[in-house]
């Protein structure tokens, strides 16, 4: 019989708790003992491995500090090699799976990232923590029961997305809807129809989803139970019916739409990915349930989640060791790449400041003081009404140099570099930052200086660039496309700057502009800069 | 009676029982409100009853008795439930309870909301009771019922909240619904006469009974404690009586009626005899039930504890814990892992199976030995302890160890605060084996285990410091000496043979690399011994560099193709150094036999130190075996011929030529200094009252002390200006150079210590290996002299001859920084007396030559 399975059906409601959620009451000296105690066995297996041997060229740390004085930090194309050869033999512990995603829009077609069974245990452990803790509306408290039904709105295997039913369903039994064998088949849309239809028929208790994506979802459940007579009212169950009676009563007196929260009454709401911020709210309002926040990576796996305070996120202690570049060090970085940010570990961050996530999988992973790219700010280091005595983060974005929209897709430098050398456009330069519509809704803001001949020549208004650019964003980036399929949104504001604003700026003696999100007082001044007339500087 | 009685009377003494256990068992809030149910309930139930017999006092009374413990009881099943639920006293709780016992005052005495009800006799001798009753049993029903809902408030609001007390409730609320619908069956005309209400009652108080146990607050050895058997007794002696003593009355009339005046006496008697009867009976049922494994765990503490303190033995004490675990429970294999001082991990150190996973360790900062350390608890179920947040820190392979041995239990042996051992159970196909019960016997055993294992420990740690010698692990020679004298007694019959084994030059050895180095090579030398020798004999260090074996039952040839082996060895202990070469050490071996050519223990040991002294004067490194007079051979077993070291270095002399030869050709002036080193050192040497050897080797060295020289640029031996920091470190390379040519030499290396120690300084501030003061070797001090002031003296093309006064003020002040003070001293005094003089360079003969108007 599953683990949980066992657990529930004997109703060690105690000990389930403190097997999954336990680790919310550990203190720091705990938790690093567990962070130290795991990240020496990993450097163990890890120096074993030829894999290992390269990226410590050679030499064995005996400790953690040294091993982190010998170890630079690391970025995918130190093991873009191997990885993507799908050497096993060369890792520390063979790998049970290999999980995809795509790689800087496109440029790379795929990373791939190897799970092995210790890995996957472990993440198994922490799915369920994190369903149990979307249930849990205190301390010691959830509603988890076997045969809770799930609506699952993401991606299958490979992607990590698809992990999680798997993981699930070795540990509980589980109702996907639809069955992940028979989801896995569909495409988005079908799924979505299918598990709307089934939850109708047998009732819903989680959804989980990418908060984008989960909008979207939630957004066109409404519509699909919004239309259909007697004969839909027929095909559920009685219970469902009469819910559904009375939504539509309710619907109707208040003059609104269906929403998906009047028909169903979940147990537990699990969003991953980026911008969840931008959808919670909306996301509460359809569903009459706040989104439980998860973090979860192609690289490093599942390795946080908030509680059922909804107020900031615990890391894992068994996924990841951790490590934080501070933002300084960050950007210091990011404008001088010879330069190694130091890191600092999670007992030594600092409430209120924002953070470069370094991580070396433990449990026979690969990676080792990787930059997953993602910055998260400290939001205390311990909280009274979590009752936690560990650090608790909020997520912020992707770094400066990516722009994730909704995620679905990371837009770098250099795709975009790619696609404006595609589309032919005569762009002399530009600027892309990651901008919210007063909906909260995330889009790339392109500020694209043409060349002044280039205007003369050729038709060039800000609807063509915008159309050629994200007909290209659309060719070379799968992501972006899906962006557009999916959710429905385009996400590319064009706005052509005034010939000779980059020049200007320059001129003017400030300092040089990142071409990816760039320093928002900077870029306030070098807006400034384009309506000065004759090369003036505004300063 | 009525048909039905016996209800009453059994629920009356069942409450009885339970009241009479639990007022033993030890109290909190949650038992003592079940007391009071037991109490509300021995009073509704024995009231009516008595009520109903109409027993004295009155019927009144007892109606009385019977509604307070009716009204009560709802306010206790109240009560039990808060308490179950963690609630504390509030407000509404005394409220109730203050309604309660006022209702049961106010009706007690004026009967104004239930009157008792009148007593109407029958036709056949029985009577009803007839109650009267008004709208003013509302206020009752009132109180009762708001009481019961508040109850059932506390129930649904707790359930949803805490499914755990959900769980444990159960048995309560079922009881509760059973007791609640007995009283409505009352209704059914069916059931008329049949007390269902009090039947439900004791049936409801039983399942009350059941959640205690269920949350572990009772445990049911407590059943078969010395007052609840004589109290069990007497009550059901009683009820026996109570129905048998009309019977009894009129059988003794009938059969002994001469008896008569003596009823009293046979009557007590027969309660007591029955009595006993009762109290035998009931405590053989629950002892077989529940406390027999108890006992018998019991009796295996003390056995154990019997048998630890008979030995101080670690293996006894290890055999006796494991023995008496596999006695008191199911536990399919134990394992003990022992931490032999902190900073070590817990090696297992003993198994029940030789055949077991002996290379088990446990990390000091394993999860469980953290648990340990770090938690009063003394056990933990390892598949809970591995779902813990604690086990999270587990490895892969520590988890699949557990996983391998499927461990099921560990208990931790502790020295008060400090862990100082596990033990650990497995059991078969991953089964559980281990209950709660056992728990207790296995804490209170591994205490005592922990005690005498302690003991032993001390006793075994200060037993070996006793016998065995703290430098090398081996038997020290007091010991060895009383083992000899048992294994010789044992072999009376037998053979026995003893093997001397002296290291040679090993002080030389000590003052060529100093104290550590050589105790390092003790330690080396009793490797190769215990590995070489194992189980067929035992090894001691006998006297400072000597060590002896002893070989029970073997024969003289078996002995001395072991000590070949052994000699063997010792010779190949060096020549993996790779920084520097170093001497071979060599051992001069003797091996004495009995019977075969000694007779006694004395003999033995004179015949072997006999043979050592033979070897010694003959060359050494050899091996001699005194019985047989065998002559000397060496590890290769080529035949020694008489020598003297002498001869060797005159064999040596034309390879010493070839060499220096060498150095003139590219350096003449290293050459000249060669020599003339070899002259200040002999000469100091000699007056430092060193042997004829030493002089030699001395001089050797001096003659090769430069060879190195030979690889380095001309440019730079001959720079007139200041060398550089790289040229510098070019030139200190020549010690090394020079060490690196004469090891090719093997019958030069004794000349390897002087020459690799000539720029060490006495203040440790030299090169290569920058020892200091006695570590340096005394060649290598002496020769340092000799170097330094030639160097001083000599004409160079970068300096002029520095005047021999200055010379001799040079080296006093050096003396205690570069140079051995007492030796610098001496040289200085064969200086001032002109033993020395300052060798002549070729520029000064010229000098010399060109003054007194000769030609070139």
């Amino acid at each position: 019989m599953k683990h949980l399975t066992e657990r529930l059906k004997k109703k060690q409601y105690r000990e389930i708790w403190e097997e999954y959620c336990g680790f919310l009451d550990l203190n720091m000296k705990d938790y690093m003992m567990i962070q130290n105690r795991l990240m020496m066995e990993q450097i163990n297996q890890y120096a074993k491995s030829s894999l290992g041997k390269i990226i410590m060229k050679g030499r064995i740390p005996s400790s953690i500090e040294e091993f982190r004085s010998i170890v630079p930090l690391t970025t995918y194309d130190d093991y873009a090699d191997i990885l993507l050869l799908k050497q096993g033999d060369m890792l520390p512990e063979e790998p049970i799976i290999w999980i995809q995603t795509t790689w800087e829009g496109g440029r790379h077609p795929v990373k791939l990232a190897p799970y092995s069974r210790s890995m996957l245990d472990t993440f198994r452990n922490n799915v369920v923590t994190c369903m149990l803790l979307s249930t849990s509306r205190r301390k010691g408290e959830f509603k988890t029961q076997n045969m809770d039904k799930i609506l699952y709105g993401l991606a299958p295997l490979p992607y990590v997305t698809g992990l999680f039913p798997v993981a699930l369903e070795e540990a509980v039994d589980v109702r996907f809807l639809p069955p992940v064998k028979e989801a896995v088949d569909m495409t988005f849309s079908q799924r979505n129809k299918e598990g709307f239809k089934q939850a109708l028929k047998y009732g819903m208790d989680y959804f989980f989803g990418l908060g984008s994506v989960a909008y979207a979802v939630s957004l066109s459940l409404g519509s699909m139970s919004g239309g259909g007579g007697i004969s839909s009212l027929l095909k559920c169950r009685p219970d469902m019916a009469l819910r559904m009676i009375r939504a539509k009563i309710r619907c109707h007196n208040e003059k609104r739409s269906l929403r998906p929260g009047d028909l169903f009454r979940l147990k537990g709401f699990m969003v991953a990915g980026t911008d969840n911020c931008c959808y919670k709210d909306d996301l509460e309002k359809l569903w009459g349930v706040r989104p439980m926040e998860l973090f979860a990576g192609t690289e490093p796996s599942l390795i946080g989640t908030e509680t059922w305070t909804r107020n900031g996120m615990y890391f894992f202690p068994d996924t990841c060791f951790y490590e934080f570049i501070t933002e300084k060090n960050m950007i210091r970085n990011m404008e001088d790449p010879t330069f190694q940010p130091p890191t600092c570990l999670m007992d030594e961050v600092v409430p209120g400041e924002k953070y470069e996530l370094v991580i070396s999988v433990l449990k026979g992973g690969a990676f080792v003081r990787y930059r997953v790219g993602d910055v998260y700010r400290c939001a205390g280091l311990e909280n009274k009404e979590d009752d936690t005595h560990i650090p608790r983060f909020e997520y912020v974005d992707r770094i400066p140099s990516i722009i994730d929209i909704g995620g679905f897709t990371r837009i770098s430098e250099n795709s975009i570099e790619h696609v404006i050398a595609l589309s032919g456009l005569k762009i002399r330069n530009w600027i892309a930052v990651k901008e919210y519509t007063p909906q909260k809704r995330p889009y790339m803001h392109l500020y694209a200086e043409i060349l002044p001949g280039a205007l003369a020549s050729g038709a060039v208004t800000k609807e063509i660039l915008k159309e050629q650019l994200s007909t290209y964003f659309r060719y070379v980036d799968q992501d972006y496309r899906d962006l557009k399929k999916i959710l429905g949104v385009d996400p590319l504001a064009v706005t052509i700057l005034t010939c000779g604003t980059f020049e200007r700026y320059q001129k003017a003696g400030n300092p040089p502009l990142r071409h990816m999100n760039p320093d928002s007082h900077e870029l306030k001044n070098f807006l400034r800069c384009q309506f000065t007339a004759s090369g003036r500087s505004v300063r | 009676m009525g048909s039905f009685d016996y209800i009453s009377i059994i629920a009356v003494f069942g409450y009885l029982l339970l009241f009479l256990i639990f007022i033993t068992a030890k109290k909190n809030k949650i038992i003592n409100s079940f007391l009071l149910v037991l109490v509300a309930s021995i009073c509704w139930t024995g009231g009516s009853f008595l009520m109903r017999i109409q027993a004295w006092p009155s019927y009144r009374v007892w109606y009385n008795v019977s509604i307070c413990g009716l009204l009560l009881l709802a306010y206790a099943l109240y009560s039990f439930v808060c308490a179950f639920a963690g609630r504390k006293t509030t407000f509404l709780s005394m409220l109730w309870l203050v309604l309660i016992v006022a209702a049961c005052v106010i009706n007690s005495l004026t009967g104004c909301f239930l009157a008792a009800p009148n007593m109407i006799s029958l036709v056949d001798r029985s009577v009803v009771f007839e109650y009267n009753m008004t709208w003013s049993v509302g206020v009752l029903f009132a109180i009762t019922g708001g009481v019961l809902f508040h109850m059932l408030y506390i129930l649904v609001v707790n359930c949803r909240k805490n499914p755990v007390f959900r769980k444990q409730i159960e048995p309560t609320m079922l009881g509760m619904v059973l007791m609640f619908g007995g009283n409505l069956a009352l209704l059914l005309p069916f059931l008329k006469g049949f007390p269902i209400d009090i039947l439900s009652g004791l049936i409801n108080a039983l399942l009350m009974f059941y959640a205690l146990i269920r949350r572990r607050l009772f445990r049911l050895k407590f059943l078969a404690s010395e007052g609840v058997c004589y109290a069990a007794a007497l009550m059901a002696t009683l009820l026996v009586f109570y129905n048998l003593s009309p019977h009894l009355i009129l059988t003794l009339q009938k059969h002994l009626p001469w008896l008569r005046e003596d009823y009293v006496l046979v009557f007590a008697g027969m309660v007591v005899v029955v009595a006993m009867g009762f109290v035998f009976i009931w405590k053989r049922i629950l002892s077989a039930i529940f406390v027999k494994e108890e006992q018998m765990q019991k009796e295996c503490l003390q056995e154990f504890s019997l048998s630890a303190s008979k030995s101080l033995r670690l293996k006894d004490i290890y055999e006796a814990t494991v023995a008496i675990i596999k006695k008191a429970t199911d536990v399919e294999d134990v394992y003990i892992c022992m931490q032999r001082k902190p900073g070590y991990p817990y090696e297992m150190v003993y198994a029940d199976s030789d055949l077991k996973a002996t290379n088990f360790i446990m990390r000091e900062d394993h999860p469980m030995v953290t648990y340990f350390t770090g938690h009063s608890e003394d056990f933990l179920f390892v598949r809970d302890f591995s779902y813990s947040v604690d086990g999270k820190a587990l490895w892969h392979e520590e988890r699949q160890m557990l996983n391998m041995l499927k461990i099921e239990y560990a208990i931790a042996l502790k020295d008060g605060e400090e862990l100082v051992g596990i033990v650990l159970f497995s059991n078969k196909d991953g089964k559980a084996t281990i209950s709660q019960g056992d728990t207790a016997f296995l804490g209170a055993l591994g205490s005592i285990a922990s005690i005498a294992i302690k003991n032993s420990m001390l006793y075994e740690k200060a037993f070996k410091e006793a016998v065995t010698d703290e430098l090398t692990g081996l038997l020290n020679r007091r010991y060895f000496t009383e083992r000899f004298q048992a294994i010789f007694s044992e072999c009376e019959q037998s053979s026995l043979v003893l093997i001397l084994i002296d290291i040679d030059d090993f002080k030389l050895y000590n003052q060529l690399y100093g104290m550590a180095e050589g105790d390092h090579a003790l330690q080396q030398v009793a490797r190769i011994l215990q590995a070489s020798v194992g189980e067929n004999g035992i090894v001691a260090r006998y006297y400072g560099k000597e060590f002896a074996v002893l070989l029970p039952h073997y024969d003289i040839m078996g002995a001395k193709l072991l000590a070949e082996s052994i000699s063997h060895q010792i010779h190949q202990m060096n020549s993996n150094k790779k920084n520097y070469a170093m001497r071979r050490l060599t051992a001069s071996i003797g091996i004495s036999a009995f019977p075969f050519g000694a007779h006694t223990m004395k003999e033995m040991l004179d015949n072997v130190d006999m043979a050592i002294y033979y070897v010694k004067h003959h060359g050494k490194n050899g091996i001699h075996i005194s019985d047989s007079m065998t002559s000397v051979e060496n590890p290769t077993g080529r035949q020694q011929e008489e020598f003297h070291p002498r001869d060797i270095y005159t064999e040596y002399e034309s390879t010493i030529y070839a060499l220096t030869a060498a150095i003139d050709t590219k350096d003449h002036y290293t050459f000249r200094h060669s020599n003339n080193v070899a002259y200040y050192a002999t000469a100091l040497a000699e007056a430092l009252g060193m042997n004829e050897d030493t002089i030699e080797t001395i001089r050797q060295a001096a003659l090769l002390h430069d060879v190195g020289k030979i690889g380095i640029p001309e440019q730079i031996l001959n720079k007139p200006s200041r060398l550089t920091e790289e040229e510098y470190e070019v030139i200190k390379g020549h010690v090394e150079a020079s060490i690196g040519i004469i090891r090719h030499l093997p019958s030069l290396d004794y000349v390897i210590p002087a020459v690799i120690g000539h720029h060490e300084r006495y203040d440790g501030k030299g090169y290569p290996r920058q020892i200091a003061g006695e570590n340096i070797p005394a060649t290598a001090r002496i020769l340092c002299i000799a170097d330094s002031f030639d160097a001083i003296v000599s004409r160079r093309c970068y300096k002029s001859p520095v005047p021999l006064e200055r010379a001799r003020e040079i080296l006093l002040e050096e003396a205690g920084r570069q140079f051995d003070p007492e030796m610098v001293t001496v040289f200085v005094g064969l200086l001032d007396t002109g033993e020395v003089k300052i060798a002549a360079d070729e520029e000064s003969i010229l000098e010399e030559k060109q003054k007194a108007g000769g030609q070139v």
